[in-house]
């Protein structure tokens, strides 16, 4: 009989759970997460392949990479069209110079005005084209990838980087 | 007695459960949000603009970051190095024999190109985009010297 009661009377009884320390520690975690909290960024990439040439080439110095193809087999250099040479003439401080966009021989307005030639040039037949970046050391990454863009803007998808010629005494 | 003094100190009762729901709600958000890629990503480091710079995914089985900074240093092991710097080349030397060997590991032996092993790791270059182009094509060039010919310019499609 005893027994039974005691039974009752705790089954009876309000458990009470320390609520607190619980409370303090998610708190902490939650201040943690909004601290450490930063938005994702946006970050894309522009894909290239650049498997040096072997035995080297006269034409493609030695950085010859081409966008998008993501094939582990040696690089095709046979082709159809030779490639379009760009080059971007760095001013001063790095900057593109007034006119520094030349395409093969015609210095052109700027990338707006490249893009307009090349569109003009490639119409609908983009893969077939394949275009050199000849840039200066000193120009500033940024106008690099600009230019890529702009090229990249008209489907052309073959891009190689040139070195520049030397300098004209 | 002990019945008397709990009843005393049982006043007002505040219901805390919504309150701990809506919490721990929040630090599973939070919790969904961070971004362990970014561990590998200097935040110095400013991205040239491109709007065809799409964060689409890539066909990665390996993948090394060189942050390159706008004075031309690359943060190797969380130390900046000169691209010119000896040091960095050794760092890229380490780098491929690690990549080589764990190409063996899975089985793959690297293809040899004009006597260089044709690894598989690319490499996701962060250049500032005030960098010289000359320290760009170095980092390449020295890359590519050890075997390394995928790689990856990095842009952000929106100027900040």
């Amino acid at each position: 009989m005893r027994f039974r009661k005691l039974r009752s009377t705790t089954g009876d009884a309000k458990v009470e759970i320390q609520m607190t320390p619980m409370l303090d520690m998610i708190f902490q975690l939650l201040i943690f997460f909004i601290l450490t909290f930063k938005p994702v960024t946006d970050e894309g990439q522009f894909g290239v392949n650049m498997s040096a040439l072997p035995g080297g080439s006269v034409a493609l110095p030695t950085i010859v990479p081409g966008m998008g193809s993501q094939d582990d087999t040696m690089p095709q250099d046979i082709q159809f069209n030779p490639p379009y040479r760009i080059r971007l003439v760095a001013g001063p401080g790095g900057d593109l110079a007034p006119g520094g966009v030349v395409m093969g021989d015609h210095p052109l307005a700027g990338l707006d005005q490249l893009q307009t030639e090349l569109r003009a040039i490639v119409g609908g037949f983009a893969d077939d084209f394949e275009v050199v970046i000849e840039a200066d050391p000193s120009l500033r990454y940024a106008y690099l990838i600009q230019a890529v863009n702009t090229i990249s803007h008209v489907g052309i998808t073959k891009i190689n980087f040139g070195a520049p010629p030397p300098p004209q005494p | 007695m002990s019945h008397g003094g709990g009843a005393s100190s049982a006043g007002v009762e505040v219901n805390l459960i919504p309150m701990i729901d809506i919490v721990i709600q929040l630090i599973t958000f939070f919790l969904m949000l961070v971004n362990f890629d970014e561990a590998n990503q200097d935040e110095r480091v400013r991205l040239p603009v491109a709007d065809l710079a799409k964060p689409t995914a890539m066909d990665v089985e390996e993948m090394l970051i060189w942050n390159l900074n706008d004075d031309g240093r690359v943060k190797v092991l969380g130390e900046p190095i000169d691209v010119d710097d000896n040091a960095f080349r050794q760092a890229v030397a380490r780098e491929a024999a690690a990549a080589e060997r764990s190409m063996k590991k899975a089985g793959r032996e690297p293809k040899t190109v004009a006597g260089r092993p044709q690894l598989w790791t690319t490499i996701m270059i962060r250049a500032d985009r005030d960098v010289e182009y000359a320290k760009v094509q170095h980092l390449i060039k020295i890359c590519q010297d050890y075997g390394f010919y995928k790689f990856a310019l990095r842009a952000t499609p929106e100027r900040k």
